[in-house]
């Protein structure tokens, strides 16, 4: 009998295999190691039927999460992830959690491994500042906050026009 | 366990002071102020909350930030032992309760002295909630009378700081420092139950003299280690709590003082001229001495709490509890053994061994140094508590506070300082000469010892056959005087007083002097 946690797991991962991010996830199989993720589907009783988003998306959706991430994602490709990330999530209403403590992550019964107070890492400034784009006497030079979002005028004319 | 610890709290200080509640004053008899406080508190540590990168205050731009700090793909937080010593410590000395788990979370932001946008902090599962802290408020102002107040702390969260930003107006640009970025802080968060500015300002004075005495933050509030955010409210006592707002990063006592009052004020304008207070955020000016609404706080902030999945929990346990289990990163009675003796309790013991008033135990914790300068004289030779505190709080701390010296530095050793008031206190000086001594050893740095400097100036007080001797004088030299006064004349003897000072150069006791000169007088 596999454990509510395991079946979890399998769920997530069969969505993540439809996904390009797989790669990300499967970094743990290495050198003839057998990774702890389960390979296959283990409950198949969550289907794609099942598991079917009635969240919409609509502009005004899209916008708020593009101010908020900063990232223009309104593209076909773009909705078609931001769609598979909320269908991946809502597999979740799928399982029955009755009575089930809901758990903050999957190393919940072990503690944090404490580091002595002491100073390791020395002045790396120049590694630092090197990435930067724009310095001033070893500052980062950023454009002022506070600029509020402005899509280009056709932005979303041209996102209505994608999807018929 | 926390109420029988607060009840056994009220017994002990009440043989001191009232500790009846008093009522605070409304505002225009109508408007009562509620005040809530949230501090971040800088954890003195060595490396950062999450790196061990180094954590000292005042360094060069940049020069103190790791691949953490700077979110490069792939870091890890690794978290700091002393830092959640350090909480422990602290909330163990607020009577709060140390959660046996606590948990991180990530509070999304969109800023550029948050490279990673998002600050690890605890959310729903802080390391430590439900205390309290009891302070003394003297606000002569508004109240004659010194009064004890409690504030709950909700919680007490572990968090990283941010790094910081200078506006650049001129060239239109920010240029951001991450020297800051992931410093430990402890956010204390208190329960809105102040009621004026001063009651704001003995918390956190009272908070930071806890923090500085267990040595968990340095409380310069100058340089941000300790900085105040309030929330103010105004409402009839008869009516639910009114609309708040935020005033942010007070950085001193006196603009967290200022600020509240100008907010109560410009609220209570607004409320009596039938507008409405609207929730936001707002910071003061110390040069205009208002508040003003702050511009990037308009639109709602959507934080995206999500727990941290980079950390685990943090599990603690309590080796003083029966059946414990030895599970966790750190066991809490280690570090409660460790606590040292808190302020309130140092006043206590000074008042109860040295029967001196609340004000001057007050004045003397209000100072490590002096506190320790105080013991030091007070352990030898039984020498009078009053006179210590008058001749310390009154004379020598006021020459020195001319001068701009601490007490730590203080140019009289606390040995030198004792042995001045035991010739005080065995009559072989007066008064005004311990000043002059003081006054010798601080300012022209003498470094002689007061008996010396006392025998080489002459300085000791007359014996009475002295005083004896003079006023024959002043009676043979002023005999038309001293015949005038005989016939009546009483007034005259002011003349004959002022010659008898002027013959005994200051060194005798003038009561002495007054008494030995009627008694000769009235004598034929």
């Amino acid at each position: 009998m596999l454990t509510l946690k395991q079946r979890w797991l399998s769920g997530l991962w069969k969505k993540y295999q439809s996904l390009p991010l797989r790669c990300l996830i499967s970094t743990s199989i290495s050198k003839g190691k057998q990774s702890k993720v389960p390979q296959y589907p283990v409950d198949p009783l969550i289907t794609d039927e099942i598991c079917e988003s009635d969240t919409k998306i609509d502009i005004e959706l899209v916008q708020h999460l593009e101010k908020l991430s900063l990232v223009d994602f309104a593209n076909k490709e773009g909705l078609l992830r931001l769609q598979a990330a909320i269908s991946l999530a809502d597999q979740l209403r799928a399982v029955n959690t009755e009575g089930v403590e809901p758990m903050y992550s999957v190393l919940e019964d072990r503690s944090i491994t404490l580091a002595e107070d002491e100073v390791l890492i020395g002045n790396i400034s120049d590694d630092i500042l090197g990435c930067a784009k724009e310095t001033l006497e070893d500052y980062f030079v950023v454009p002022p906050g506070n600029i509020d979002y402005i899509p280009e005028d056709s932005y979303y004319e041209k996102l209505k026009d994608d999807k018929t | 366990m926390r109420i029988v610890h607060r009840k056994l709290f009220t017994v002990k200080t009440s043989k001191f002071y009232s500790t009846v509640n008093i009522k605070p004053a409304l505002y225009r008899n109508v408007w009562r102020p509620v005040i809530g406080l949230e501090v971040h508190a800088q954890i003195l540590s060595a490396s950062k909350l999450f790196s061990r990168v180094c954590a000292k205050y005042g360094a060069p731009p940049n020069t103190q930030v790791g691949i953490f700090e700077a979110a490069h793909p792939g870091t890890l937080p690794v978290l700091n032992k002393r830092c959640v010593e350090a909480a422990i410590n602290t909330a163990l000395a607020l009577q709060a309760q140390v959660n046996k788990v606590s948990r991180f979370d990530r509070k999304h932001y969109f800023y550029p002295d948050l490279p990673a946008g998002y600050q690890i902090t605890q959310k729903d599962c802080p390391i430590a909630s439900n205390g309290r802290i009891n302070f003394i408020v003297s606000n002569p102002a508004s109240n004659p009378k010194i009064y004890h107040h409690s504030v709950r702390l909700v919680q007490l969260q572990l968090e990283e700081d941010s790094g910081k930003s200078i506006h650049d107006a001129e060239f239109n640009r920010v240029l951001v420092d991450l020297n800051r970025a992931g410093l430990p802080l402890m956010e204390l968060v208190f329960a809105p139950e102040l009621h004026d500015g001063e009651e704001a300002a003995a918390l956190v004075k009272e908070l930071s003299l806890i923090l500085s005495k267990l040595g968990t933050c340095s409380c310069k509030m100058e340089e941000g280690a300790l900085r105040v955010d309030a929330n103010i409210s105004v409402h009839k006592e008869s009516e639910p709590l009114g609309e708040r707002t935020e005033v942010k990063n007070l950085n001193s006592i006196r603009s967290l003082v200022r600020a509240i009052n100008y907010e109560i004020e410009r609220q209570v304008d607004i409320l009596e001229g039938s507008g409405m207070v609207v929730n936001e955020t707002r910071r003061f000016d110390n040069v205009s001495g208002k508040t003003i609404k702050m511009r990037d706080k308009d639109t709602i902030h959507d934080y995206r709490f999500m727990p941290e999945p980079n950390l685990p929990p943090l599990w603690l346990y309590d080796s003083s509890e029966p059946n414990y289990i030895p599970s966790g990163s750190l066991d809490i009675n280690v570090v409660r053994k460790d606590m040292k003796e808190l302020p309130e309790e140092t006043r206590q013991r000074l008042m109860k061994e040295y029967g001196i008033s609340l004000e001057n135990a007050m004045i003397l914790v209000n100072d490590n140094s002096l506190t320790k300068y105080f013991t030091a004289v007070m352990a030898q030779n039984q020498r009078q508590a009053r006179l210590v505190c008058n001749l310390l709080l009154n004379n020598l701390l006021g020459i020195i506070n001319s001068l701009d010296i601490s007490i730590e530095n203080c140019p009289m050793a606390a040995s030198s300082f004792g042995e001045v008031v035991d010739l005080l206190q065995n009559g072989l000086i007066l008064h005004a000469i311990a000043l002059k001594i003081i006054h010798a050893v601080c300012v022209d740095g003498d470094s002689r010892t007061p008996t010396e400097i006392v025998l080489a100036n002459n300085w000791s007080k007359f014996s009475d056959e002295l005083i004896d001797g003079i006023i024959e004088q002043v009676i043979k030299n002023n005999f038309a005087v001293v015949e005038k006064y005989r016939r009546g004349k009483k007034k005259v003897f002011k003349t004959l007083m002022g010659k008898a000072v002027a013959a005994t150069e200051s060194r005798a006791d003038m009561q002495k002097v007054n008494d030995i000169l009627k008694n000769k007088l009235d004598e034929e």
